[in-house]
């Protein structure tokens, strides 16, 4: 192996998380269009109206609703019973489905660093912002790192409990995500930081969100070498680390075109995937400072996912 | 460059062999390095594109292999030099050159070199290699292994002989002619080719020259030796004949001994030109003695020396019989007398011709017999070894009958004057006693007589002819039924007769012989020939193949 590695197994915490990356963290604001009802007061917008502070509309009275919010005056005025609608603020439960199976382990710098790096960010994100934040690290099963919890003062215990993370074995979307939606957690922002690299390919990502009832985040970690991989030339055999599968590869410019090509195909047809479900898709360079790249995606401060 | 010689077959082998290790290597070369990557993904997918365009399933490189095989398959005809089709049962024949003039410097040896120069390159069961010294013989045979041919080189040196190649070439062209097959003649040496030879070659036949440096100059020699009776009559003198040739040769000293002593002889000199002088030693005595003629030498010192042994001419004894009637007797005598070549004996038992009345006795004798005991006038007897007409033939010119008026003689004596010839024991002659009468005829009288009697008593004697001239690689003037050799070779003793190098044999071939032999070469050696191209295509191929590379279109 030349510049592929395999990484250890955990990561000690200096390497994914510094009080600059916090700082510049909470400077982000993110926001969702939607978030889902029975949540918690917090700062992001709801689609319930429910008793929050800013007036939305009226409407009439029903047989249960809450007396408190009968507007009286209008019942003087009017002699009919409306109720006073006011718009409710609730928490953005989030859950960070981040990837660790064994690609992500295995180049230098580890695709896996970034992966943490981008995931502890969101989540510092959301929990400055009072939003619940559940961390659930995959590969070919389901972790459950961080049950969905709020508080600012998370982000640290966030952070240790991402240190430990190991390193998991063969990619498994579709496997992952049927026990993420076995865990029955309330409707959410599903943010997936992942390669994406599933050997069945995008079809299995697109198989694997069949049922999944919440709003979607893709986060893919892409590095140059992916699309442009100059270094491998001459006769190889390529062995996928996750499989251990070997392929007998003569590196010609056409060979490299046509991997170009297949690699274009593969992006083109998770952007598309991503249209379909009306999720967000953000492709971070793992070779790259994560910071910044997450700063310069969310423009002004706030960005609507 | 040569590496061999090939047949079609041995041709399409190889290149069959070739094109199997190139595809062996190719195969090796899919002994990939190993690489751990993140996902194989999208190398799957590139690679089944590309596999459905290979040769097959797991040749990676067939644009490579075909690259390689068509350099490798140029570079193995052009080394290897295939015969044609038409040239597949071509005989090869070198032809080493052992005359005189390879003997200057080493020409010989570099010669021998290039001899196993071009045997390694001929195929070994079509090539016969011959000997062109003063024979020709063969010294590897087809099929023979080359390992005899330096066994049989040992010993082997120039020889003082005019060149033979283009004998061993008439002969071989004769021997060979029933075969059918292409011939190949490769000269290794510096023997001339005339033109007239290659023009008896067939069709499909080549005639060559093995390659050499040019040869060093050739100084002057001695290029003729011949030996004359002597223009004075004296029967035991000869007169001799030197002539010598080459850059200068008019002013080179020529030294003559006979059996280390004077010649005893007056020498003549004439210049022809300044490359051709002409020496003549009249009245040197016919003794049996070996005549030495010598120049200085210089480059080619073979050509320096010549000997000739001498005849020995010692007086005719004649014994003349009492018996013989008064008149012939006389007639007879004065004639023996007047010849300065007899001796008149008494004692017949002396005698190497007698001279008597009736039939021989014994021994050779000159016979007078009456008209009635022998139908012809003139009657030659004759070794029973030799044909009788032929006989008479040779008889008519040594005895000198034609000088004899038969017309008046028979008019004379009324009866046809017929000449015969018959088997005897001996050389007889046998004249009629009628042609002395001088009453009836004038025979005696007339001027045929004495040489009649003259010659009679040389041919009697058996005194053989002199060698009137000699040169190299010309036919030697000889009597009719004579076996004599016709290339008379000098050898150091000088004791088989006459040796001569003749300078158009032995001189190094000029640039007109070697546009003869080159324009016989069937690839042309003045221009490139056809395997210079198959190299030279190879080198492009390698070019178009580096390109490639350049341009990613191969690995």
């Amino acid at each position: 192996m030349n510049d592929v590695e395999r990484g250890s197994g955990t990561l000690e915490q200096g390497q994914i998380f510094d009080a600059a990356f916090l700082e510049a963290a909470q400077r982000l604001r993110l926001v969702a269009r939607r978030v889902a009802p029975r949540g918690r007061f917090a700062e992001q917008k709801s689609r319930d109206r429910g008793s929050g502070l800013e007036f939305q509309d009226y409407r009439p009275y029903v047989s249960g609703d809450d007396l408190r919010a009968i507007d009286w005056t209008i019942y003087r005025r009017l002699g009919r019973v409306f109720l006073r609608l006011f718009e409710e603020h609730e928490d953005l439960p989030m859950y960070l489905l981040t990837d660790v199976s064994r690609s992500a382990w295995i180049e230098s710098p580890p695709r896996a660093v970034a992966g943490l790096r981008a995931s502890l960010a969101l989540a510092a994100i959301s929990l400055g912002h009072h939003d619940s934040v559940g961390v659930f690290p995959f590969s070919d099963d389901l972790q459950v790192l961080q049950r969905p919890t709020s508080g600012k003062g998370r982000v640290l215990e966030l952070a240790r409990r991402m240190a430990r993370v190991e390193r998991g074995g063969e990619t498994d979307i579709k496997k992952a995500l049927r026990r993420f939606r076995a865990l029955g957690l309330r409707r959410g922002l599903v943010v997936i930081v992942s390669d994406f690299f599933d050997p069945g390919g995008v079809d299995a990502v697109h198989d694997a969100l069949r049922g999944l009832n919440h709003e979607l985040l893709f986060v893919q970690l892409v590095r140059a070498s992916d699309r442009d991989p100059r270094a491998e030339s001459g006769d190889l055999r390529l062995v996928d680390c996750e499989t251990n599968e070997a392929h007998d590869v003569s590196v010609t410019p056409q060979v490299l075109e046509r991997y170009r090509a297949a690699y274009d195909r593969f992006s083109e047809g998770l952007a598309a995937l991503a249209r379909r479900r009306g999720a967000g898709l953000l492709a971070l360079d793992a070779d790259a400072d994560i910071v910044p790249q997450i700063a310069s995606l969310f423009e002004n401060g706030r960005r609507e996912v | 460059m040569s590496l061999t010689q090939l047949s079609p077959l041995g041709l399409v082998l190889g290149l069959g062999a070739l094109a199997g290790a190139l595809f062996l290597l190719q195969r090796l070369r899919v002994r990939h390095e190993e690489r751990v990557v993140v996902t194989t993904l999208f190398w799957r997918e590139a690679t089944e594109e590309s596999r459905a365009r290979s040769l097959v399933e797991r040749f990676r490189h067939p644009l490579a292999y075909l690259m390689a095989l068509l350099v490798a398959g140029l570079l193995w005809v052009g080394v290897a030099r295939p015969d044609s089709v038409r040239a597949g049962g071509t005989r090869h024949v070198l032809l080493l050159d052992g005359s005189a003039g390879m003997a200057i410097g080493g020409r010989f040896e570099r010669a021998v070199d290039a001899l196993r120069s071009e045997l390694r390159r001929a195929p070994r069961d079509r090539t016969e290699v011959l000997w062109c010294g003063a024979g020709v013989r063969s010294i590897l045979g087809p099929g023979e292994d080359r390992a005899l041919l330096d066994a049989r080189l040992e010993g082997l040196a120039p020889e003082a002989t005019p060149a033979s190649i283009e004998r061993a070439v008439r002969g071989h062209l004769l021997t060979t002619e029933a075969d059918g097959a292409p011939r190949r003649y490769v000269v290794v040496g510096d023997a001339p080719v005339s033109a007239a030879l290659v023009a008896r070659l067939g069709a499909d036949d080549s005639l060559q020259a093995a390659e050499l440096p040019e040869p060093p100059p050739r100084g002057r020699g001695i290029t003729a030796l011949g030996v004359s009776p002597a223009a004075s009559g004296n029967w035991s003198a000869v007169d001799v004949l030197v002539e010598v040739r080459g850059p200068g040769a008019d002013g080179a000293q020529l030294e003559v001994a006979v059996d280390g002593g004077p010649p005893g002889s007056i020498g003549a000199r004439t210049s022809v030109a300044e490359d051709h002088v002409r020496h003549l030693l009249r009245g040197v005595p016919a003794r049996g003695g070996l005549l030495r003629v010598a120049l200085s030498a210089d480059e080619l010192p073979v050509d320096d020396v010549a000997t000739i042994r001498l005849p020995d001419r010692p007086p005719i004894r004649v014994a003349l019989d009492a018996g013989i009637r008064g008149d012939a007797w006389d007639a007879l005598h004065a004639a023996l007398a007047a010849d300065g070549a007899v001796e008149i004996v008494a004692d017949p038992a002396r005698a190497d011709v007698r001279v008597a009345s009736g039939a021989a006795q014994g021994g050779p004798t000159l016979s007078i017999v009456p008209a009635s005991e022998q139908e012809e006038a003139i009657l030659v007897g004759h070794r029973a070894r030799i044909d009788s007409r032929a006989a008479l033939v040779t008889a008519v010119g040594e005895l000198g009958l034609d000088r004899i008026d038969a017309s008046a003689l028979a008019d004379a004596l009324d009866r046809p004057i017929a000449v015969g010839a018959a088997p005897a024991p001996e050389r007889t002659l046998s004249l009629w006693s009628e042609l002395f009468d001088a009453e009836r005829t004038s025979f005696v009288e007339s001027r045929a007589f004495p040489l009649l009697v003259g010659r009679a008593v040389r041919w009697l004697s058996g005194a053989e002819p002199l060698v009137p001239y000699a040169a190299a690689a010309r036919p030697t003037p000889r009597r009719v039924g004579d076996p004599a050799r016709e290339v008379v070779i000098l050898d150091s003793a000088g004791e088989s007769g006459v040796s001569l190098v003749d300078v158009a044999t032995t001189a190094p071939r000029g640039a007109a012989d070697r546009a003869t032999l080159d324009a016989t070469d069937p690839e042309g050696a003045g221009g490139w020939r056809p395997y210079t191209w198959f190299l030279l295509l190879a080198l492009l191929a390698l070019g178009g193949e580096w390109a490639l590379f350049q341009r990613g279109r191969m690995p």
